[in-house]
């Protein structure tokens, strides 16, 4: 039981009666200046209506004073309202005084003193709203001019670095900042939580701690988010909640140590979170290709054009990405030339020698491609041994393309067993249709691929020939 | 006196050219193997390459003209047979409609007249009009969500094509080329093929428009000529075109050495090109050695010249060999009436050529990086145009909501994406503008269509204009 607070709490109910019965008595006295006698009756009418409202006044502030106790609310913006509140009664009780004492004559005065009451009240009654319900509440819906800097919007993304995003500044604080500020800042620091400053969230603010750098569940901040929607305590209380996403990122943040300058990686988080941050921020963190990932640099120009000159055809993988794209453009490819390939083996990724004759002397030339990840080796009638010791070789292929080749199920075998593997290609190869059905139950991550068939098809009827038929 | 040189050697432009020579589809290969702005072959050597890693190297692009009816195909709508013969509701319409169908009476709702299922693992909702391409649903990706500006068929295919409905802008093809260069200087680096007597397109759709005349699509013709006015005349055989041209080089390097105009070497890089397509081009026509196999897999029509179906086969044939773009047009399927005879016909041209196409690839390991684009210019609506009969309706013309299919490098396969009402009739999640569409397809070519501009007449073109927002979703 706490009787203070119990009857603090009729506050809100109360204070809209002073208010209104002032502006009414305002709104006689208005009349009544304007000439409106037999309608208003004589000045008495006036009095009474503003004693009505002063004694409501009085009340409400009676039951404010006793609600400042509960500490819900900042004490700066608290006390504005307060102190405000009492001024406004005295000028009340002012007003009421002069209406009964005053020179009969001099209505226009008395006027501007109940003008002065009515701004007073007023004041009072916009600084109690923003209060509990946060002071963009009034502008947020607006237009624009009419707003205070409040509404704060997330950044877009479109060409966002995700390797280099900041967790903090670029979601958390700006949805703080929406959600939270209003209520929790260095004038109104509700619940004793200042959101002006950073520090402020790691400290205890009525004997909670909002945020527990690595331990999501002990931060308070976390769970009044994610409470029952109509539990008292449920954060925030007139706003929309925090969508899921916003939330799984607060957590994701908190786990990984909530520093400002904490960052995402795509390795710690979840599948889930990656998902989301797509959906709802564009932003994509879904594993990159492996060749968008290596940094080189560009090859020398003469080296650029003597591999050009040797029947390759030779290009930069893009305008930043030095990797390279090279295929033999000519009929069958000489020891010489295998030699200038392996001047720029390091930066080859995809490499293109389909019917090129290589041989299994000359594949023994090739150096290892550290960036390989794509390679055609197709139509050359290469062998499983040499195929796969040179394969095997090449940690980061993605795709092999070994179409007519000499290739047994045994040599595909051991080329699946490349970690980074997806597709491979056999068609007019030993490989059995049935052997390849077979590796595929085993190997489904890699996509085997052979020659394609339809099934046959039958003619489609329409919905008319088929009721025709029935 | 450099005036009066400069004026001697003005060269023919292509407008000149086109608009004396009257020879239609014959000009355009003519006009891009004279002009003199060329860039091909060795001349200046260094293309202009991706602005970022690719993920195609080139396009196949199914032109399916006259705009197929994607509620007969695709987009599967239930309440249509549900609701067949009813009025289409006017919440639905709503206030814009179309000429050709504002003074008709009634406007009933018509079902798909066959049925749909759902194919592969994805679950992709197709018509069984389309047997072969339901069958490789798992390497397609569908958007519901395509809408367009204009609901005439020559402007729509323009602005599909250009980005804009008034002719004039390079064409996709041609900002391709430009953007990306060429990977065999045998071969023109963008080929249109059109599916004989039933051509479709025009010739205006490959313009480079202000794009320099080499970038301009090359319409390679079915049977013994592909290219106009490419082969020697009778009695002149390949040694004395090449002594020729051996002559003519050495005149115009002297001209060079006075003039140091840059375009005389382009032009001689032209007539080479000529000259080397002369064996290439038969050479990659020729279709004979293909093994039986591969005709039954693209279908029958594939052995006549000039089918879709050989164009299907001519354009993997193309598509191996490096070319860059390549536009295969079909007319035919703007059925106005008479859809339910209509359309079988069309979805049997196409139906088999297009999957084996895209299954071809994929065997060959081509698909890694080539991405198929299949569709029309608009789409049609859900009422009938036309008297609807026991047997017998039509389908307006309607770019508020209709199907594009892709395939290959760079596109999640199996997707549907995007959705519309319950009538087909407006896009209700994920719409994707034809400069959606287009930034895309560039996309995947490691193209950025905001960087990808020319300038010309004082400012900057871009494929996509002002517009244009990648679609993100379908990304593989």
């Amino acid at each position: 039981m706490n009787w203070d607070i119990f009857i603090g709490r009729f506050h809100p109910l109360l204070v809209h009666l002073p208010i209104g019965i002032f502006i009414l008595g305002y709104l006689f006295e208005v009349l009544l200046r304007f000439g409106f006698k037999k309608l208003i009756g004589s000045r008495k009418t006036i009095v009474l209506t503003y004693s009505l409202g002063f004694f409501f006044g009085l009340l409400a502030a009676l039951t404010g004073w006793l609600l400042s106790f509960s500490n819900d609310y900042g004490l700066d913006s608290l006390s504005n309202h307060k102190n405000m509140g009492f001024v406004a009664l005295v000028v009340m009780l002012l007003v009421i005084i002069y209406q009964i004492k005053g020179a009969k004559t001099n209505a226009k005065l008395k006027l501007s003193g109940s003008t002065l009451a009515i701004i007073l009240i007023s004041i009072t009654g916009h600084l109690g709203g923003n209060l509990t319900h946060g002071d963009s509440y009034l502008t947020k819906y607006g237009p624009n001019f009419f707003k205070s800097n409040s509404n704060y919007l997330i950044g877009d993304f479109t060409d966002a670095n995700t390797d280099s995003l900041y967790i903090y500044p670029s979601i958390i604080k700006p949805i703080l900042l929406n959600k939270c500020f209003a209520c929790h800042n260095s004038k109104d620091y509700q619940g004793g939580l200042n959101l002006d400053n950073f520090g402020n969230l790691f400290k205890e603010a009525n004997h909670s701690t909002p945020i527990v750098a690595g331990d999501p569940d002990k931060s308070e901040l976390l769970r009044r988010l994610s409470l029952p929607k109509d539990d008292e305590k449920f954060m925030p209380p007139r706003e929309d909640g925090f969508n899921y996403t916003d939330i799984q990122v607060l957590r994701y943040w908190i786990e990984n140590g909530a520093d400002s300058l904490t960052k995402f990686n795509s390795e710690t988080m979840s599948k889930e979170l990656i998902a989301l941050l797509n959906r709802d921020y564009g932003l994509d963190f879904r594993v990159k290709p492996y060749y968008e990932k290596v940094k080189s640099d560009s090859l020398d120009v003469d080296l650029f054009r003597e591999v050009q000159n040797s029947k390759f055809r030779i290009s930069y993988l893009g305008e930043n990405n030095y990797l390279l794209d090279v295929e033999f453009k000519g009929d069958s490819i000489t020891k010489e030339q295998i030699h200038v390939l392996n001047k720029v083996s390091n930066q080859i990724t995809f490499l293109k020698l389909s019917s090129s004759k290589l041989s299994a002397h000359l594949i023994k030339e090739m150096n290892e491609f550290p960036h390989l990840t794509r390679v055609d080796l197709s139509k050359n009638s290469l062998d499983s041994t040499t195929t796969t010791s040179f394969l095997l070789e090449h940690p980061n292929l993605e795709s092999i393309n070994l179409n007519n080749n000499d290739i047994d199920k045994a040599a595909l075998e051991q080329i699946l067993e490349l970690d980074n593997l997806l597709r491979v290609y056999i068609w007019n190869t030993r490989i059995t249709e049935e052997e390849k059905s077979s590796l595929s139950e085993n190997y489904s991550n890699v996509d085997i691929i052979s020659e394609f068939k339809f099934d046959k098809v039958t003619k489609a009827k329409s919905v008319f020939e088929q009721q025709n038929e029935e | 006196m450099k005036d009066h040189h400069h004026h001697h050697h003005k060269p023919i432009s292509r407008k000149d050219f086109l608009s004396k020579a009257t020879l239609g589809l014959g000009a355009i290969s003519m006009a891009s193997l004279i002009n003199p702005l060329n860039a091909f072959g060795s001349t200046f050597g260094s293309l202009k390459g991706p602005h970022f890693a690719p993920k195609a190297k080139r396009v196949i692009f199914l032109n399916m003209i006259g705009a197929p009816s994607q509620l007969d195909l695709f987009d599967y709508k239930p309440v249509l047979t549900k609701m067949h013969g009813q009025e289409l509701p006017d919440s639905v319409m709503g206030n814009r409609v179309t000429g050709t169908v504002a003074k008709q009476a009634t406007k009933p709702v018509v079902r798909p007249l066959y049925n749909f299922k759902q194919h592969g693992n994805s679950g992709m909702w197709m018509s069984d009009l389309l047997p072969h391409m339901s069958q490789i649903t798992d390497e397609i990706c569908m958007i519901n969500s395509m809408y367009t500006e204009s609901v005439q068929h020559e402007p729509a295919q323009m602005f599909t094509h250009t980005g804009s409905e008034i002719p004039g802008r390079p064409t996709i093809g041609s900002w391709v080329s430009y953007g990306l260069g060429s990977e065999n200087e045998n071969l023109p680096n963008f080929i249109a093929l059109m599916t004989k007597g039933n051509e479709g397109g025009s010739t205006r759709l490959l313009s480079s428009g202000f794009l320099p005349a080499e970038y301009q699509g090359v319409q390679f013709r079915s049977g013994k000529d592909p290219v106009l006015y490419l082969s020697n005349p009778p009695g002149v055989t390949g040694d004395i075109r090449r002594e020729q041209l051996d002559y003519l080089q050495k005149l115009q390097n002297q001209n060079y050495d006075n003039l140091d105009d840059a375009s005389i070497k382009s032009k001689m890089a032209q007539y080479e090109m000529a000259f080397r397509m002369q064996t290439s081009v038969p050479e990659v026509m020729n279709i004979e050695n293909e093994p039986e196999y591969i005709y039954e897999l693209y279908g029958e029509d594939s052995k006549k010249p000039g089918t879709f179906a050989s164009n299907c086969l001519l354009a993997r044939r193309l598509a191996e060999k490096g070319v860059r773009f390549i536009q295969l047009y079909h007319g035919g399927w703007d059925h106005h009436s008479n859809l339910p005879k209509q359309i079988p016909k069309r979805c049997q041209e196409v139906d088999q050529a297009s999957a084996a196409l895209i299954m071809d690839l994929k065997q060959r390991g081509l698909l890694e990086d080539t991405l198929v684009v299949w569709g029309g210019e608009f789409g049609r609506t859900s009422f009938s145009q036309g008297q609807l009969t026991k047997d017998n309706f039509g389908r307006d013309h309607h770019p508020d909501a209709y199907t594009m299919l892709m395939a290959g490098a760079g596109v999640k396969k199996g997707l549907t994406y995007g959705a519309t009402d319950d009538f087909g009739y407006h896009i209700t999640k994920n719409k994707v503008h034809v400069h959606d569409l287009n930034a895309t397809i560039l996309h995947l070519l490691g193209l950025d269509h905001e960087k990808l501009n020319y300038k010309y007449q004082g400012r900057r073109f871009r494929l996509t204009d002002v517009h244009g927002n990648l679609v993100k979703d379908i990304l593989s």
